[in-house]
């Protein structure tokens, strides 16, 4: 009971002396695969450059003499785009830290992780757009094929199948092919002497109709 | 629903820009630099510097090129020079901490603090794997960590004179002026051993300055130096009429390796430690700075006439002399110079390999010479603190006119318009039958997009760049000597006349503040080749300037200076008459008195006709709209077909203020009319800080603002309506008709900003973007259409069709809107936007301690073909349809004639 007491004592007096003067290391671990020399092109910042911390060889990072408060800690580095964490320094409890997701809309709402921080990082975050490029199996996937080839297939496959079984289909068919050549409808050539040869300067008519 | 919303954000910012991969660097570019160098230690590895922008970085000796640089925050500069320990470089911090990096990657190797409360005296690298750190009460020996350590006991009022170094020997010599009691600290580390030692200097030498030059200490009293070399005991006396300096000296500096340089007003000489004793070595002229190269050499470099000569140390002799010629043309002469080794490629060409020199001159460039200008490299580091920077259009023809004599005789016209037509000709006959008979410069002639421009900087040193946007060469650079940024930290830069008045000289004035007498100076230039036009010293400090629409009679657009003695200048001079007919409104900030005033054109002189007084503490932040900025809608058309006309004034301003502190900081964002001084919108902003970063565009206002409250940033818009259509499509300020309403929104924005800019087309059809530049070193750029005050959060009908996003309060960007991809820009301090021949496309300038150069489609390039576009199908296309055509005239024909014979 005693030696609580004067513990809390201690640490209440320990509080008193350094809260105002004392200032405390955040620690942590980066981790990026793939990307070679990382290190040399990462720089850790707390509260967007009012303190600095430069990873090591391993990986890890102290950011050092940081006054007790609240801080956003990022990992910058150019190829990626690393969520930042926040870290809180207790100044009433020696230099306690806590780290915390960063929620900027319910800052209130806290969400604890690690600490010493880890950051680890697989993936570059792709800041190009990716060029077009054309592929045979675009074709299959492209929605407007199947609908094309349906009807295809009707036209062509589905009359070969019925004609094979049954007399009466294939004079329907007789007839239907009857329809289509039917003399009423315009011939395709015929139009096109009509529009291109019916006057006497077809060329240029011709040519104005490509340019359009 | 969100996660709903949140995917259309990012579609919509996909469409807005991005660039493909391969297209890395094809519009764009990104020059790094380190600043004005500070310390400097070389190596044949590397020149490790410390520079002014508290960056630490490795420059390679053959070609300048930075190996890699480390930025330190605000508290944590590098005070002393750095050491070269083996494969590190250490450097130690005003933190009270070390740092180990590795010479060649610039990894950090070791971060620790130093153990003593009182930091440290000096600290030194000896051998390979040696190092010597010295605090008043220990000396450590040993590499990463301490290996050994010996207490010492050194009085506080002893203050660290400097430190020598021979061989195996340290010694550091501790002084006291008002005593001038010393006290030396010996290391040997082939034994490791520490000893103290008085060293006392003769009473009469209270005050005196001490230098140390490598294995020696000297200090100059009346005519009479006192030195000390290592391992010595006690200081000499050496009167200098004794050694044949016989004029009078007021100072010496240290010129490496026990050498010298004591100077006068009329004459220097360079005096040297020899064989235990002080000796004259040569006299010298006065200014020039020398430094030890080799065994028995000193380089002397003269500020004067730019010379570098080389003289033996023994005789006086001088062996070899060269003249740096047109490289030290422009720079305000040397500050420092520092050897390279002498593996260096550069070493002097002489019957002595000496090495080269690095040296730091007045401009913030660096350079390596060698024995000739051809061998070694600049670094125009004052790019790196450019504060104003504009962009130029190039002229429309790469000519350069000859005469610059303007004749007034019609026939000598004609006849100068026909020689110039006839050279334009010979021109383009040359350019296309491969015979450059005179010379063409291709890069100085306007491209048919308009697309590339000359970058007009200008750095807080004075110094004047222009760059071409399109190759980030540097066409000109020219050193204005006495002149300095004015209040605000920035210089103006105005164009007044454009290259197209052949063969009138384009111009461009600057103003800034004179260093000597702190008055405003306008300086006049010709953006093409860097010459001086015109230059004016005033008698008061610049108040504002004001470029107006009219012309003189040889089209240079007439400028107005207002001084603080309320006295207007017009440039080009005496043009009062031009102008005084038109209604001319001054606003003035008078950050001291938290004030606004508005003035009025009254003859040369001003006449106050509004004041506004602003409530709070500071003035964070005062912006005022783009005078050449084209607005191309008057309304919005809603989602029913209705149109929400747009408030559109071109005079106003916004101020943010800042006051109390603590919980109880605000801020106030106001705009005012700066004609009537009207108080058009005011916002108060409780438990929100600095600092802010304003924009006025169009009718909408942006801020970038700090909520302590909630420890996140926002952006906040507002953009100003008309409640009815307005009459007239001209603008009174001094009439306002209908008063106008706000539509106003807030986001959380991630990062702080270090500067905004919004992009500008030429007739500003195209959708505006915003640029941020994070205080990380990115930009993005934000379509306006996310930044709409008018996002809904739950969209109706009407709102979908009008295309509106629906409101997410966090402003989220994706990878693809950063226009600096995967570049990171070190601390940049602004952005300037300028805008193309194509609607589609605005360039943006971003300077800092780095430069960034890009073009920004703000909705793509709708205005130009893709560049995997397939001309060769397209054109094969149109080949088989006239085939076709012709193929079918003829059968059609045929299939006619047929018919008719049926």
């Amino acid at each position: 009971m005693f030696w609580s007491v004067l513990f809390g004592f201690i640490a209440i007096w320990y509080d008193v002396i350094l809260a105002s003067e004392s200032a405390y290391d955040i620690r942590g671990q980066i981790a990026i695969s793939n990307d070679p020399g990382w290190q040399t092109r990462t720089l850790i910042s707390a509260n967007f450059g009012e303190y600095h911390g430069y990873a090591q060889q391993n990986g890890s990072f102290v950011i050092p003499n940081v006054k007790p408060g609240s801080y956003i800690v990022e990992v910058l580095n150019p190829n990626y785009i690393i969520a930042p964490v926040r870290v809180e320094i207790s100044s009433k409890a020696s230099g306690r830290i806590r780290a915390r997701k960063v929620d900027y809309v319910q800052p209130n709402e806290v969400m604890l992780v690690k600490y010493p921080l880890t950051f680890r990082v697989a993936d570059r975050t792709n800041f190009f757009e990716k060029r077009e490029t054309w592929h045979i199996t675009d074709v299959f996937s492209s929605p407007m094929v199947p609908m094309l080839l349906l009807p295809v297939f009707f036209m062509l496959v589905l009359p070969k199948i019925k004609d094979m079984q049954d007399p009466e289909t294939k004079k329907e068919l007789e007839d239907a092919s009857k329809m289509m050549s039917n003399p009423q409808m315009p011939d395709m050539s015929d139009m096109l002497t009509s529009l291109l040869g019916g006057t006497k300067k077809p060329k240029k008519i011709a040519s104005s109709k490509i340019r359009r | 629903m969100f996660k709903r919303t949140v995917l259309l954000v990012l579609v919509l910012i996909a469409v807005v820009q991005s660039i493909y991969e391969d297209q890395i660097g094809l519009y764009d570019w990104h020059q790094r630099y380190v600043g004005a160098v500070e310390h400097r230690i070389a190596d044949s590895r590397a020149i490790v510097v410390i520079t002014k922008k508290n960056i630490l970085a490795a420059l390679h000796p053959k070609t300048g090129a930075i190996m890699w640089r480390r930025k330190f925050n605000e508290e944590d500069t590098v005070t002393v020079d750095p050491v070269i320990c083996g494969e590190e470089v250490v450097t130690y911090h005003s933190t009270n901490r070390y740092r180990h990096w590795d010479i060649l990657t610039g990894m950090l190797t070791l971060d620790t603090p130093h153990h003593e409360e009182d930091g440290l005296l000096f600290y030194a690298s000896l051998s390979y794997e040696k190092m010597i750190r010295v605090t008043r009460n220990n000396v450590y020996w040993g590499k990463n960590d301490n290996i050994g350590s010996s207490p010492i006991d050194i009085s506080p009022s002893m203050k660290l004179a400097g430190f020598m170094r021979s061989g195996s020997k340290v010694e550091g010599f501790l002084f006291d002026p008002s005593t001038a009691q010393g006290v030396s600290i010996k290391y040997d580390a082939n034994h490791d051993t520490v000893q103290v030692a008085e060293a006392a200097l003769p009473s009469t030498t209270q005050g005196i300055k001490l230098v140390t030059s490598e294995d020696s200490i000297a200090g100059l009293q009346g005519d009479s130096v006192f030195y000390k070399t290592i391992g010595e005991d006690s200081f000499l006396e050496v009167k200098l009429s004794d050694i044949g300096i016989t004029w009078s000296v007021d100072s010496i500096s240290a010129a490496g390796k026990s050498a010298y340089i004591v100077s006068g007003k009329q004459m220097s000489a360079v005096i040297a430690v020899m064989d235990g004793a002080m000796r004259a070595v040569k006299a010298i002229s006065k200014d020039v700075i020398g430094q030890v190269v080799g065994s028995d050499h000193i380089a002397l470099v003269s500020r004067a006439d730019h010379t570098v000569s080389l003289v033996q140390l023994s005789n006086g002799f001088e062996a070899h002399s060269y003249s740096l010629g047109e490289l030290a043309e422009g720079r305000g002469g040397v500050l420092s110079m520092t050897t390279l080794t002498a593996s260096h490629p550069c070493s002097l060409m002489t019957t002595v390999r000496v090495p080269g020199l690095f040296l730091t001159w007045k401009d913030q460039s660096v350079t390596v010479v060698g024995s000739n200008e051809t061998c070694g490299w600049i670094r125009e580091e004052s790019l790196s603190s450019v504060v104003s920077a504009t962009l130029l259009d190039l002229p429309a023809s790469s000519f350069i006119p000859v005469s610059l004599h303007r004749h007034t005789n019609p026939i000598k016209l004609w006849t100068e318009r026909i020689t110039m037509q006839l050279q334009d000709l010979q021109k383009f006959i040359n350019l296309y039958f491969g015979t450059a008979l005179i010379d063409v410069s291709p890069e100085m002639e306007r491209d048919s997009f308009n697309l590339n421009k000359l970058i007009f900087a200008i750095s807080t040193c004075g110094k004047v760049h222009v760059l071409h946007s399109g190759t980030a060469r540097i066409i000109w650079s020219r050193y204005l000597d006495n002149i300095a940024p004015l209040s605000n930290g920035q210089y103006q830069v105005h164009m007044i006349r454009s290259a197209s008045h052949y063969p009138l000289p384009a111009l461009v004035a600057v103003l800034g503040t004179s260093l000597d007498s702190k008055k405003a100076v306008l300086t006049v230039l010709n953006p093409l080749d860097g010459s001086l036009q015109y230059r004016q010293e005033f008698e008061s400090k610049l108040a504002q300037i004001q470029l107006t629409a009219v012309e003189d009679n040889e089209f240079a657009k007439v400028m107005l200076i207002l001084t603080d003695d309320n006295e207007v200048h017009t440039y080009p001079p005496r043009l009062h008459k031009l102008v005084e007919h038109l209604p001319l409104y001054f606003t003035l900030v008078y950050p001291d008195q938290m004030e606004l005033k508005g003035f009025f054109l009254k003859g040369t002189r001003v006449e106050e006709t509004w004041s506004a007084h602003l409530r709070g503490d500071k003035i964070l932040d005062v912006k005022s709209k783009a005078t050449n900025d084209a607005v191309y809608s008057q309304g919005r058309v809603l989602g029913d077909r209705s149109v929400l006309h747009k408030y559109i004034n071109p005079n106003v301003m916004a101020v943010a203020v800042e006051s109390g502190t603590g919980d109880k900081v605000l801020v106030d964002v106001q705009l005012y009319d700066m004609i009537s001084g009207t108080q058009l919108y005011h916002a108060r902003h409780k438990q929100y800080s600095g600092p802010v970063h304003l924009l006025v565009v169009e009718n909408w206002l942006l801020y970038h603002i700090w909520c302590s409250k909630l420890r996140r940033y926002e952006v906040v818009v507002v953009e100003f309506f008309l409640p009815s259509a307005p009459n007239t499509t001209e603008f009174s300020s001094l009439f306002p008709r209908t008063p106008s309403f706000s539509i106003q929104q807030a986001y959380i924005a991630t990062s702080p900003l270090s500067a905004v800019a919004v992009t500008t087309t030429l007739k500003s059809i195209t959708n505006r973007a915003v640029l941020f530049a994070e205080s990380g070193g990115r930009i993005a750029l934000v379509p306006k259409a996310l930044l709409d005050p008018r996002r809904p959060t739950i969209p109706t009908a009407e709102d979908r069709q009008e295309q509106l996003v629906p409101y997410t309060p966090q402003l989220a960007l994706a990878p693809m809107s950063y226009v600096t991809y995967n570049k990171t820009l070190q601390d940049i301090t602004g952005m300037v936007t300028g805008v193309t021949g194509l609607e589609s496309t605005s360039l943006l300038f971003a300077y800092g301690t780095d430069l960034y150069f890009a073009r920004v489609t703000p909705a793509k390039t709708f205005d130009m073909l893709n560049e995997d576009f397939d001309y060769y199908l397209i054109g094969l296309v149109l080949l088989g349809l006239c085939f076709a055509t012709i193929v079918t005239q003829a059968l059609a024909e045929n299939k006619a004639l047929n018919k008719k014979w049926k």
